[in-house]
């Protein structure tokens, strides 16, 4: 029996599709660092799980030996990312050398942090989801042609819905760690795009090679500059950098 | 680690190694601009079955890309003299491996067919960019290394979702490879209308907004101040004067695919002029207030893109011929006048003077002073320099669409030279401000300090010819090659 035959899988799926917007709400609205990255975590296990389904119920009858690689490439990328993000991030924002080698030491400094969160983030919230709405069902663009079914349709909403707020996120909240949730959250919105929309057997490959380069330098950006920053200004906090920078005019 | 072993004169061979390989791609860029575009060669497939493909687009930024590296290249040589290393990255030897990484990258731009590879190749030049502006390894550095990285990178997603949707708007059956978004693929369906429209459109303005990001333009140009004013001088050079050209590059192939499958340029012109004459705006109040001197010139640069956009909306052979001239001159005299500012910045600060009080420059640096100068008039656009060339045949383009029937109406048209003459005009006088007081302003603490210099004066020679000549003559195989490139962007080929 093929897993496709199955016609609640699609519904599985979209389902979780939606749930993904939650943890991004989550995001969005948590003013502490450390909740947003449990949202983050939680959302690329379910991003995990959308994309590997997305493999076992594509129109392909058999599943074959590449089916298996691609279904092992889709997977892989969230789940190290759900996985080691935390660490990652405490590493990039360890206050002292002697907390280097002492994890506990360093989330200290980072867990405490408070992001400010707009009392609009709601409103923005709603009104970017309403604008993936807009675009995926075909207010704004007419995109009225009938092969875009109701199942490419929810992808493209949850899709570009995740991706603007990842960019809402990056460009309004107060620390440079959750500016880094913010990249990350848009780079889910690219993943499940991809994975989605685009067509599997031979496009998705080269975007999802694509997205291991994006992710490889977001990484980068943590595990490198992210200290430095840090440590020019004691601080993670926008505001503090921005107060004794000379990066005006 | 190997890097910390090396000692400095394998380090100096290595930035020889660098010069004399730029020197020699440059060469090739240069015969290949001397190639009938049909003997180009065929698309050969490279990585991960992605093809090189050039066209005499392609040709034409190669050689941009070629003309600055050699002169950016052969200028970090004297720039790297006597600076002590403090960290690993402050290591000549990774400087120079990184300025080689960045080249690479920004070469595979142009010459990669497939739309996502060009992608990947336009993100790797953020990895080697990034920590080269970081170089100094001062808080401001790591600040500016950050700023760009995140504007960059948020930019560069909206142009993969941008592609994205390109990838969707193939109809399925046509889809049998990664080679279906290989740029003459997609050109072919375009032209048989096999494209589906809306999602092109949605393409489009993903990746105007994506790539216009990394080629600095309006609004999301703000890294550019912050990069080019931290980075050292030879990356200001090659930030400034190309990667914000292999970024046009890629709007310009989204441009092409979108006219061809919407049946006019209306809606793509519209897109481009709202960004160009906001870059022009925007530009304009920060080159006139007082600031440090790299950063006015990354706000010129804000400028220059806003420029080169406006020849672009305006479509037609005459602005298109502009703009792309206009982006080859940019990068020229950009280059020029970060590399020839640099060299005074190292001659100052080896004597404790800092921005502000860099003045004097004619008398202290006759040779270094002279060039400046030079070329701050023609960044501003006073003749008979090579972007007074470009910035006229931009206007006799927008002048004939004024009287022409075109996608404007004469209003609008009327309008945007007005924006484009006003904020030039306003632009000339700031820069002939700042550059006065650095240039002719007594210098209280300094006598003559320059020595002829081989290493500092011939990028500059090589830059300053160039920009002089192309001011009075557009060269025939130039020429030729701008007007094969034209054919590609109105999708004639």
């Amino acid at each position: 029996m093929n897993i496709s035959d199955l016609p609640f899988m699609n519904l599985i799926l979209a389902a979780v599709e939606i749930s993904l917007l939650f943890t991004a709400f989550l995001i969005t609205t948590h003013n502490a660092v450390e909740g947003a990255i449990i949202y983050y975590r939680v959302q690329s296990i379910l991003l995990a799980f959308v994309t590997g389904g997305v493999v076992l119920v594509s129109d392909d009858k058999n599943f074959s030996f590449s089916d298996f690689w691609l279904f092992i490439s889709v997977v892989f990328l969230p789940f190290v990312l759900a996985i080691s993000i935390k660490w990652l991030l405490a590493r990039a924002t360890i206050q002292t050398l002697q907390a280097k080698a002492q994890s506990p030491a360093a989330e200290r400094v980072w867990l405490q942090q408070i992001s400010e969160v707009s009392p609009w983030s709601v409103a923005f919230f709603l009104g970017l989801v309403g604008l993936s709405t807009a675009v995926a069902f075909g207010g704004v663009l007419r995109l009225d042609n009938p092969q875009i079914d109701l199942r490419l349709r929810i992808s493209l909403l949850v899709s570009i819905s995740l991706f603007l707020t990842g960019l809402l996120n990056t460009a309004s909240k107060s620390d440079i760690i959750s500016q880094v949730v913010g990249l990350l959250t848009m780079d889910h919105g690219l993943y499940l795009a991809v994975v989605t929309i685009v067509d599997f057997q031979h496009l998705a490959g080269l975007f999802i090679l694509a997205l291991y380069f994006y992710t490889f330098i977001t990484i980068s950006i943590i595990v490198l500059i992210v200290p430095q920053v840090r440590q020019g200004a004691n601080s993670i906090d926008l505001d503090a950098i921005a107060r004794g920078s000379d990066l005006e005019g | 680690m190997i890097f910390l072993k090396l000692p400095d004169s394998v380090s100096r061979w290595f930035g020889y190694a660098t010069v004399i390989g730029s020197a020699a791609l440059l060469v090739v860029s240069v015969l290949m601009a001397l190639t009938s575009p049909g003997l180009y060669p065929s698309p050969f497939s490279w990585l991960f079955g992605i093809q090189i493909h050039l066209d005499s687009l392609s040709v034409f930024f190669v050689l941009l890309i070629n003309v600055v590296m050699f002169a950016a290249s052969w200028n970090a040589l004297s720039y790297l003299e006597g600076r002590a290393a403090g960290s690993f990255l402050q290591k000549p030897t990774v400087f120079h491996t990184l300025i080689n990484f960045f080249h690479f990258t920004m070469l595979l731009v142009p010459m990669l067919d497939n739309m996502v590879g060009v992608w990947i190749a336009i993100e790797l030049t953020t990895l080697g960019s990034a920590f080269l502006v970081a170089f100094h390894g001062r808080r401001s550095s790591w600040e500016a290394a950050w700023k760009y990285l995140i504007i960059t990178s948020t930019g560069i997603t909206l142009a993969l979702l941008g592609t994205v949707f390109l990838a969707n708007a193939i109809p399925k059956e046509r889809i049998s490879s990664i080679a279906v978004l290989d740029w003459t693929s997609l050109l072919n369906l375009a032209k048989h209308g096999e494209l589906q429209k809306d999602f092109v459109w949605l393409a489009f303005l993903f990746g105007l907004v994506g790539y216009g990001t990394k080629a600095g333009l309006a609004p999301m140009h703000t890294w550019l101040p912050d990069g080019h004013g931290e980075a050292p001088s030879p990356i200001s050079a090659l930030l400034s004067g190309v990667l914000l050209k292999a970024a046009l590059y890629a709007i310009l192939r989204f441009y092409t695919l979108t006219n061809l499958v919407l049946g006019d340029t209306r809606q793509t012109s519209t897109a481009i002029l709202v960004i160009s004459l906001l870059s022009l705006m925007v530009a304009t109040p920060f080159i006139l207030k007082t600031n440090r001197f790299k950063r006015v010139l990354a706000y010129h640069s804000l400028e220059h893109m806003g420029i080169i956009t406006f020849g672009l909306a305006l479509g037609g052979p005459i602005a298109i011929f502009g703009a792309l001239l206009h982006s080859l001159n940019h990068a020229i005299t950009k280059a020029l006048m970060f590399l020839a500012f640099g060299n005074v910045i190292k001659q100052y600060n080896e004597r404790g003077v800092q921005e502000p009080e860099i003045t004097g420059v004619l008398k202290s640096m006759p040779l270094t002073g002279g060039i400046l100068s030079l070329g701050g008039l023609a960044l501003v656009g006073a003749p008979p320099f090579n972007i007074f060339m470009s910035e006229f045949i931009i206007l006799w383009g927008a002048f004939s669409k004024f009287w022409a029937t075109s996608e404007f109406s004469p209003w609008v048209i009327g309008l945007a030279i007005f924006v484009f003459v006003f904020s030039t005009t306003l632009i000339f006088f700031g820069l002939v401000r700042h550059l006065g007081k650095i240039v002719l302003n007594p210098s209280p603490r300094l006598e003559c300090i320059e020595k002829f210099d081989g290493a500092k004066t011939v990028p500059l020679v090589f830059l300053a010819t160039l920009m002089l000549a192309l001011g009075v003559w557009v060269f025939p195989i130039l020429a030729n090659l701008i007007n094969e490139s034209i054919k590609v962007i109105l999708g004639l080929t």
